[in-house]
């Protein structure tokens, strides 16, 4: 009896704290994603143009060649960033997480300069070729 | 010729009971929710990384037309 009324106060704790843990995690905030990749751009640029990395057919970047330890990070952080916007943009646009994928990978490939690598959708890569005037 | 008219009468009352008004329900085509979906993602996709691609160095963003 001595410990009931402990017990009860940290069951109803418990049993507060449930909701709290059903719901859905709060939304990423897009402002400081966009800060973040744009930091990460120019070095992100740096690796597209020499042709160590490239965009994939999941919009995503990927290694073309063995990268350092620093630069594999890099490409985690913005793979990681990229997907949390990816979902939040499936949400706003009541879509689905590849649906946003495939447009961004479309829009990729077309705004991408030549000479950087792209991977089509049967996984093959390529450099993109200047666009016939 | 009274029971012929009668008849007529009868017919055509019997006959019109028979014409069936049917509604179809409104259909949406999924060609229009395709293209709603389409351009709602490709807003969302613009409204966000325009920004950033045009920032790149190794991105070209085409000057978007005026409404």
């Amino acid at each position: 009896m001595k410990f009931a009324r402990p017990i009860l106060l940290l069951l109803a704790l418990c049993l507060g704290a449930l909701p709290v843990l059903a719901a859905d995690p709060p939304d990423p905030n897009p402002d400081q994603l966009k800060e973040r990749m744009k930091a990460n751009l120019p070095a992100i640029d740096k690796l597209k143009k020499a042709g160590r990395i490239g965009e994939n057919n999941k919009a995503y970047l990927e290694a073309r060649e063995e990268l350092t330890e620093k630069e594999k990070a890099l490409i985690k952080t913005e793979n990681e960033d990229r997907k949390a916007i990816y979902q939040l943009l499936a949400k706003r646009a009541k879509t689905s997480l590849e649906a946003i994928q495939k447009a961004r990978t479309k829009q990729i490939r077309e705004r991408s300069a030549a000479g950087l690598w792209l991977q089509d959708d049967k996984d093959h890569w390529y450099k993109k070729t200047e666009d016939p005037a | 010729m009274k029971a012929i008219l009668l008849l007529g009468a009868a017919a055509a009352v019997w006959l019109t009971g028979c014409v069936n008004v049917k509604t179809e329900p409104i259909r949406v085509e999924p060609i229009e929710i395709t293209m709603n979906v389409n351009l709602r993602i490709a807003r969302e996709l613009d409204d966000f990384f325009t920004d950033l691609d045009t920032e790149s160095k190794v991105m070209e963003v085409a000057p978007t037309e005026e409404p």
